[in-house]
């Protein structure tokens, strides 16, 4: 079989194409998509939200580590404050004794 | 105001404000078009309507930050059409082949049945090609001939000039061409070796 896509050709030098070219234009034809999927498309198109808020994936996460520092500072210093609060209480008791 | 015959970019301007009939005037401008692109990328009608949708469904939630930068509304259509086709890709890259559905090849009236098998056996073989090519030549090759696009416009949607798509488009049928001579050289090998092999049998 010889395929009648190509026939190398060349004129002054230059590959020419016209064959390749006509193949092409042959094999790619416009398609026209479904009538009812065209029309079903741009009714589910014209009744969605025009305005769509976008939250970032980020977002809320960055609330939860917020929190969660927080917590972690603010249980920091409640235990500092209680160490402190015990080491008063035992040098008092032993001042007192 | 008939928005068939609308200025493009005073319908742009409203659609960007979110009225939802001017975004439908463009949808309706360029259905055809993403639906004719996004097919011959994926060769099958329900992507190309599952990935239609999902172009046009994406280009309604962003549209509002839409910047034109000098490029047409289109190039921006088909740059969210490419990357969905790339992912789509991406995504079934485990699929050995391309489904080729029947509406992708063409039967010419009045043709002999034999020239008619012989003409769609070659399209295939040239649409097996043209789908192993680059994605950015596969566009190339689609605006061109579906869309018949000149280079100008071709090289606004894909972001290049002129002067390079005529390049790319050089460059990418020398390379199909090249394919097709392979694939020649491979059927004569072939068909010289079961003459041999008939030859033989008559000898013997």
């Amino acid at each position: 079989m010889k395929s009648r896509i190509e026939q190398p050709a060349r004129s002054g030098g230059k590959p020419q194409f016209d064959s390749l070219e006509a193949h092409l234009s042959s094999a790619l034809q416009p398609v026209a998509p479904r009538p009812t999927f065209v029309q079903t498309l741009g009714q589910r198109l014209s009744s969605a939200p025009s305005v769509a808020v976008e939250i970032h994936p980020a977002a809320g996460r960055d609330w939860q580590l917020m929190l969660i520092a927080a917590a972690g500072v603010l249980s920091g210093v409640a235990l500092i404050w209680l160490v402190k609060a015990f080491v008063l209480a035992y040098r008092r008791s032993k001042n007192l004794t | 105001m008939n928005l068939a015959d609308f200025e493009e970019d005073a319908v742009l301007a409203q659609a960007m404000q979110g009225d939802v009939e001017a975004f439908g005037a463009l949808y309706e401008r360029y259905v055809g078009r993403i639906y004719n692109y996004i097919y011959y990328r994926t060769g099958s009608h329900p992507d190309a309507e599952d990935l239609t949708a999902r172009v046009f469904f994406r280009a309604l939630k962003h549209i509002g930050r839409y910047q034109p930068r000098g490029l047409p509304f289109s190039a921006w259509l088909y740059r969210i059409a490419h990357n969905l086709v790339a992912n789509w890709h991406r995504d079934n890259s485990r699929r050995p082949e391309i489904p080729l559905d029947d509406g992708l090849w063409f039967h010419h009236p009045g043709d002999p049945p034999e020239a008619s098998l012989l003409r769609s056996e070659e399209q295939e073989q040239l649409m097996r090609l043209i789908h192993k090519l680059p994605p950015d030549r596969q566009q190339l090759l689609i605006l061109k001939f579906v869309e018949h696009l000149s280079n100008v416009e071709i090289g606004l949607i894909m972001g290049r000039t002129e002067g390079a798509i005529k390049s790319l488009y050089h460059r990418t049928l020398l390379a199909l061409r090249n394919d097709i001579e392979k694939i020649e050289a491979a059927v004569m090998e072939n068909l010289s070796q079961e003459e041999n092999h008939e030859l033989y049998e008559i000898e013997d």
